[in-house]
């Protein structure tokens, strides 16, 4: 089945199932306002599934959870030390200590199985917060969970006083680092205070995803910053990939600050999946220039984001940072910045990189379509190839705009035969 | 009438940009005129944003109602297409802040789509339900922009705020991974 026909297929059917609210619509525009600032009251047709019923009172239960412990932060119930601060630890194990106004710790708790092992025999309660947290980094180094594959430590403070919440996710900070560099580790710390007010949603996502409220509120504040990633493939991660991904330029995250560098220990070096991109492009370091290569995520998988231009032409890749294998084959070229080609390079196009056996090259497959379309290279703009497998043969999707036409064409990589092609005027 | 004063050869984008400037002035069978152009396209959008089909019909009645009284503001920028479905965007955006996160079309909804059988095969009906169950929230809305609002994806990328090569990646990735359903649903018939 082609693209064509299947985006005619979905066409299809969505003409035939959209309802036909006409009438609705004429009776409410008899005469012209300004548009009104809420949406007009129109006939709800919501009827609410036992899931969808289910699944809010789940949230309802959540957010009653998370209202009550942060609840015990600023009012305490008859017999009981209020918690005026939760300090999170997140490594793998993920811990949280309560601790009163006095930084003592009220309670110590194991937030997912590796922290049980963490915590077991060490007797919290009763100490102040400078001293669990060394006796934690003790554990932490002792079991193993702290080392040149994964050094990265995540600190939270929640605390409804915003200056005492900041003063102490400093001065943990600080002891962390001092017990770390006494035990001659190289470690990084990021540390991030999260206010009374971000305590509800964070609460129900950390219910929701089985994570620390810390991990939590930081993986939506990495997501604020760059909306592509999505909860759920974030909260698979590790608090040293989350780490890693921080170091990506696009996901800056000013309320977290961070110390030392996350371990690229578990995975290929920047270098390596360099060189594998310029393997499958049939490339060598000489041939490029404009190199960026990045942590990255893609559907929870850390990745490389490579990119470099060559010629006229731009190249993404993104690489598997554990294997150095290509995901999902996004060989993916681009037009240089400026949309058309400067015609002197038009003019004498730069060598074109030596394809690979049985791959005519991403130069040849635009000059192919070009052909075809009857445009030469300063004629069109937004030009975009990408190699993909498709029907178990490898083929150049090349797009591109002329005039106000939009232009995509298939051709198969090994023989250059246009395997369709549509023009959208 | 409207669609009669307005030349043969004139191109969608004219014709849409001619309905809108008429509803500016009133004529409410400009509206009907633009509403029957259009509507599935803007239902596609709704659809493929909101994953709920009653949502998405709410969409896309206020949608024309913010037409109705917003035409006058109407300035040519983009293609009218690219103007309506950002009406219908916004509204979309709104629903989903109401109801707090992005709910997924549970199969009872789904079923309550009337598509005619006369209307859309079987097989085309498991492609949409397809298309709005296995693919990424982006990937659906570029493939309904795409394939049923007619938006060309330099606007498209506009439209989603995401570069061009973005946009066609997930484009291709999308089709490619309907292909593949297709493929198994085929092979079981």
């Amino acid at each position: 089945m082609t693209d064509h026909e299947i985006e005619q297929r979905i066409k299809q059917s969505v003409e035939a199932c959209t309802p036909d609210v006409l009438d609705k619509i004429m009776s409410s525009c008899t005469s012209q306002s300004a548009p009104a600032e809420e949406s007009t009251p129109i006939s709800s047709h919501r009827r609410w599934s036992f899931t969808r019923m289910a699944a809010i009172a789940a949230i309802l239960v959540v957010i009653v959870a998370a209202s009550f412990a942060f609840g015990r932060m600023s009012g305490a119930p008859a017999g009981q030390t209020s918690v005026a601060s939760v300090v999170s630890l997140d490594v793998n194990p993920s811990i949280a200590l309560n601790l009163d106004a006095d930084a003592i710790v009220l309670e110590a708790a194991a937030l997912n199985a590796d922290a049980q092992e963490i915590l077991s025999g060490i007797p919290l309660e009763g100490s102040h917060v400078n001293t669990a947290v060394s006796a934690i980094i003790g554990s932490l180094l002792s079991h193993g969970y702290i080392d040149e594959l994964a050094n990265s430590i995540l600190i939270s403070v929640e605390d409804s006083d915003a200056a005492r919440g900041e003063r102490l996710s400093a001065e943990i900070t600080q002891d962390i680092n001092e017990a770390l560099s006494t035990a001659s580790v190289n470690a990084s710390v990021l540390s991030q205070y999260i206010s009374g007010g971000e305590t509800d949603n964070v609460g129900a996502l950390a219910q929701e995803y089985g994570i620390s409220h810390g991990k939590a509120a930081l993986i939506s504040e990495i997501i604020e910053a760059n909306p592509t990633y999505t909860f759920a493939e974030l909260s698979a991660l590790s608090v040293n990939d989350l780490n890693l991904i921080l170091s990506n330029p696009k996901n800056t995250v000013d309320s977290v600050t961070s110390s030392g560098s996350a371990s690229t220990g578990a995975y290929i070096s920047s270098d390596e999946a360099l060189n594998a991109a310029l393997t499958d492009a049939g490339l060598t370091s000489g041939d490029i220039f404009d190199i960026d290569v990045e942590f990255d995520v893609d559907h929870g998988r850390m990745i490389y984001d490579v990119e470099f231009r060559s010629g006229s032409l731009e190249y993404e890749y993104e690489i598997d940072a554990a294997d150095g294998s290509i995901v999902e084959r996004p060989w993916h070229v681009q037009q240089s910045e400026g949309g058309v080609v400067p015609p002197e390079e038009s003019a004498a196009p730069s060598p074109s990189p030596a394809p690979q056996t049985g791959n005519i090259g991403a130069e040849a497959a635009r000059d192919i379509a070009l052909q075809h379309a009857g445009f030469s290279l300063g004629d069109i703009h937004d030009l975009d190839i990408e190699l993909d497998h498709d029907d178990g043969r490898l083929q150049y999707k090349v797009d591109f705009n002329a005039g106000f036409s939009e232009y995509e064409y298939e051709i198969d990589a090994a023989t250059g035969t246009i395997i369709e092609y549509d023009i959208d005027d | 009438m409207l669609l009669m004063l307005l030349q043969d050869d004139g191109t969608p984008a004219e014709r849409l940009d001619a309905m809108i400037k008429a509803v500016a002035g009133g004529d409410r069978t400009a509206l009907a005129d633009l509403y029957s152009e259009t509507r599935s396209g803007v239902y596609g959008f709704a659809l493929s944003m909101l994953r709920n089909s009653h949502d998405a019909e709410d969409v896309l009645q206020e949608a024309y109602i913010r037409v109705w009284n917003s035409a006058a503001s109407y300035v040519p920028k983009g293609t009218p297409m690219s103007w309506l479905l950002s009406i219908a965007k916004n509204l979309a955006l709104m629903k989903l802040r109401a109801r707090g996160r992005q709910a997924e079309l549970e199969p009872e909804e789904w079923s309550a789509i009337s598509v005619p059988d006369s209307a859309a095969s079987i097989n085309d009906r498991h492609l949409l339900e397809a298309a709005l169950s296995i693919l990424s929230s982006d990937e659906c809305q570029i493939v309904m922009l795409h394939a049923v609002s007619g938006v060309k994806h330099k606007e498209l990328a506009s439209l989603m705020d995401m570069p061009l090569p973005t946009v066609l990646s997930k484009y291709h990735r999308a089709l490619k991974k309907l292909r593949k359903y297709m493929e198994g649903v085929d092979a079981n018939d």
